[in-house]
C-alpha cells in the first residue's frame, strides 16, 4: 500500500475514534413490516408474505422520532423505511408526511415493484428524498431468478426510469453480485448508463437468512476479486459512480472501490428500530447486538448509554483478528459479519481476497491488481 | 557612544521581553495615551484539502469569527489550488490566540473544522507603532476536511438532508 494511502487511512483511524466518542445519531433504520411480495434468495430478514410479526403501527416509531427530535438536528438525521418491502405498507405516504412534518429526511429501500407513478407522486408530496432500488441483473432471467418473481426486471427497471427522471431526488441502484451475475456486470452497466443512473452500489452476500446454504451466491476469492477491478475501473471511466458497499476492510482496494474509507458505522451514527420495537444499530445487527426495546425503554437513553459493544470495537481482536496486521484500519471488519453468539469473525474481506490476515500476502494471483503483493 | 549603549541595553530588555512573553515589537516599549482601543493586524494562511485524497478543496468558506462585540465574521474562499489568505483586524494587546474554522458553504458536502493556532506559534511581521497599534502577526492553518454524510450502510439508503417541498 502506498504511503498517502496509508496517511489517509491513520487519519481516518482518529476521525473513526472521535466519532465513536460523539456517536451523533444521523442515520435511522425504521424496519416498518416483514412483509414482502418477493422471495429473494439471499434475503437476510427471512421475510415472507404473511410475515409472523405484525407491522409496527406507525405512531409507535413516530413517538420515538416525536421523543428524540430535542436532541438532533432533524433536518439531518436521515429516516430510512427498510422490510420487508416498505411499499406494501398502504400508509407509507402518511407515516412519511409526518415524519417530513417533523423535518426529518427520509427514504426507503425497495425492489421497485409497487413504485409507480401514481404512488411515487404522492411519496414526494409526502417529502420522499432518497430511493434505492434493487436490480441484479441486466436480463429477466439472472433478476427474476434472484428476486423469486417473474416480471419484477421490467417493474424495477421502469421504477428507476421513474426515480431517474424525478429532479431533486437522491437516488441508487444497488446490485447484489453473484455467480450469476459477475460475467453480466459490463452489461448491466452499460444498461444503467443508458437509463441515466448516475449511482450504482455493489455489494456481495454474507452467510446469513437464506443465503447461507446457497453456493450460487458466495463469489470465489477470483470473483471477488474481478469484481473490485471492475468497479474500480468502472469508477476510472466516470461515466456512472460505481460503488462497493459499506462492509469490510478492502486493503489495496480502500479508496479505489467507494468513495470513503472502510468504516462500519453500527452504533456510532447509526441505530435502527426494528419491526418488534427492539432497538439495535443496522437492521442485520440483531441478536445479542440488540441494545434495548422502544416498548420498554427510552430510545435516547438506550442511544447514549448502550452501544458499548458497538463504539468500542476492542472486543472483536479475537481469532484470526488477534494477529492480523491490518486490524488498525479494519477494527474487525463490519459487525454483521461476526458471529452474534461468540463474536468470532464469520467473513473476512481479506481472505475473500486471497489475502492471509496474518501474513499479509497474497495467495491468489491477479495480474490486475494494484499491487501483485499486498504487504501492509 | 552612551547613547548607543542606552539603546542595545533597551533592544535587550525588549528582546528578553519578547522571549518571556511579552509581545513588544522587537525594540521598543512605548507608553500608551489613555482612551484607546489596542488594535493589532492579523493574517491567516493556509491550504483546505480532502481527507480522501488529500486533493485541494475549491471555493471552501474559511472564516474568521470575531469574539468581541459586535462578533463579525470575516469570510475568505479557497482558490483553485485550495489555498486562502484571511485579514482582519482584532482588538488585541499583541499576539493573541486566534481560531478559525471552515465552512462548505455552497454543497455541504464537507464536515466543517477548526483550527486554534496558539499566540505562541504566530510570527511577528509588522512592527508594534506609538500608542495603541501592536503590530501585525501571521500565522497558519491548514484544513483536511472529512466528507460527510459517511458510507451508505448495507440496505441503506444514499443519506440526504432535508428540503422543503416546492410549491408549497
Amino acid at each position: 500500500m502506498d504511503t498517502k494511502k496509508k496517511l489517509i487511512l491513520s487519519l481516518y483511524r482518529q476521525y473513526k475514534a472521535t466519532q465513536a466518542k460523539q456517536h451523533t445519531l444521523t442515520y435511522l433504520f425504521w424496519e416498518c413490516t416483514l412483509r414482502c411480495n418477493f422471495n429473494c434468495v439471499h434475503c437476510g430478514s427471512d421475510c415472507t408474505r404473511q410475515a409472523a410479526v405484525p407491522d409496527m403501527p406507525k405512531e409507535d416509531f413516530l413517538k420515538v422520532l416525536a421523543d428524540i427530535r430535542p436532541h438532533v438536528d432533524p433536518h439531518k438525521t436521515m429516516i430510512v423505511l427498510t422490510g420487508g418491502e416498505p411499499l406494501v405498507r398502504r400508509d407509507l405516504a402518511e407515516c412519511g408526511q409526518a415524519m417530513y412534518d417533523m423535518g426529518y429526511p427520509w427514504g426507503f429501500v425497495t425492489n421497485g415493484w409497487g413504485l409507480e407513478e401514481k404512488r411515487l407522486q404522492s411519496l414526494l408530496k409526502a417529502g420522499l428524498r432518497s430511493v434505492t432500488i434493487s436490480l441484479d441483473g441486466h436480463r429477466e432471467e439472472s433478476h427474476d431468478w434472484f428476486r423469486g418473481k417473474q416480471g419484477s426486471w421490467l417493474r424495477a427497471i421502469n421504477a428507476i426510469s421513474r426515480v431517474v427522471s424525478t429532479p431533486d431526488l437522491v437516488y441508487d441502484v444497488v446490485t447484489c453480485v453473484n455467480k450469476r451475475n459477475i460475467a453480466d456486470l459490463p452489461r448491466l452497466r452499460d444498461l444503467l448508463i443508458s437509463l441515466g443512473v448516475t449511482h450504482w452500489r455493489l455489494f456481495t452476500v454474507f452467510p446469513k437468512g437464506r443465503a447461507k446454504d446457497n453456493p450460487l451466491l458466495k463469489l470465489s476469492s477470483d470473483e471477488f476479486l474481478q469484481m473490485m477491478d471492475f468497479i474500480r475501473d468502472t469508477r476510472r471511466e466516470g461515466k456512472i459512480n460505481a460503488s462497493y458497499g459499506c462492509e469490510g476492510y478492502l486493503s489495496d482496494y480502500e479508496m479505489e472501490v467507494r468513495d470513503n474509507p472502510f468504516f462500519c458505522q453500527a452504533g456510532i451514527n447509526i441505530a435502527s428500530v426494528l419491526v418488534n420495537g427492539d432497538i439495535s444499530a443496522c437492521p442485520s445487527l440483531r441478536g445479542d447486538y440488540v441494545q434495548g426495546n422502544i416498548y420498554r425503554d427510552d430510545f435516547w437513553t438506550v442511544w447514549n448509554t448502550r452501544y458499548q459493544i458497538m463504539r468500542d470495537r476492542s472486543w472483536t481482536k479475537t481469532g484470526k483478528c488477534a494477529s492480523c496486521k491490518s486490524y488498525k484500519y479494519c477494527q474487525g471488519n463490519g459487525l454483521h459479519l461476526r458471529d452474534e453468539k461468540t463474536g468470532e469473525l464469520l467473513h473476512c474481506h481479506l481472505e475473500m481476497m486471497g489475502i492471509n490476515p496474518c501474513k499479509q500476502r497474497r495467495a491468489v494471483k491477479n495480474t490486475n491488481l494494484i499491487n501483485k503483493t499486498a504487504i501492509l | 557612544m552612551k547613547k548607543f549603549v542606552l539603546k542595545t541595553y533597551g533592544k535587550i530588555i525588549a528582546w528578553v521581553l519578547t522571549a518571556l512573553g511579552l509581545y513588544t515589537s522587537c525594540d521598543k516599549i512605548e507608553p500608551r495615551v489613555e482612551y484607546g482601543t489596542p488594535t493589532a493586524d492579523f493574517i491567516v494562511k493556509g491550504n483546505v484539502n480532502d481527507a480522501h485524497n488529500l486533493q485541494p478543496i475549491k471555493d471552501m468558506g474559511v472564516i474568521y469569527k470575531s469574539d468581541m462585540a459586535p462578533f463579525g465574521n470575516d469570510t475568505v474562499r479557497t482558490d483553485a489550488n485550495g489555498n486562502y489568505e484571511l485579514e482582519f483586524t482584532k482588538t488585541a494587546f499583541g499576539a493573541e490566540d486566534i481560531t478559525v474554522y471552515t465552512s462548505d458553504i455552497d454543497k455541504d458536502e464537507f464536515q466543517s473544522d477548526t483550527i486554534r493556532i496558539k499566540a505562541s506559534e504566530l510570527k511577528q511581521i509588522g512592527k508594534r507603532r506609538k500608542n495603541w497599534y501592536n503590530g501585525k502577526f501571521e500565522g497558519k492553518a491548514d484544513f483536511t476536511l472529512v466528507r460527510h454524510p459517511g458510507p451508505v450502510p448495507m440496505y441503506g439508503i444514499i443519506p440526504t438532508r432535508h428540503q422543503e417541498i416546492k410549491g408549497e
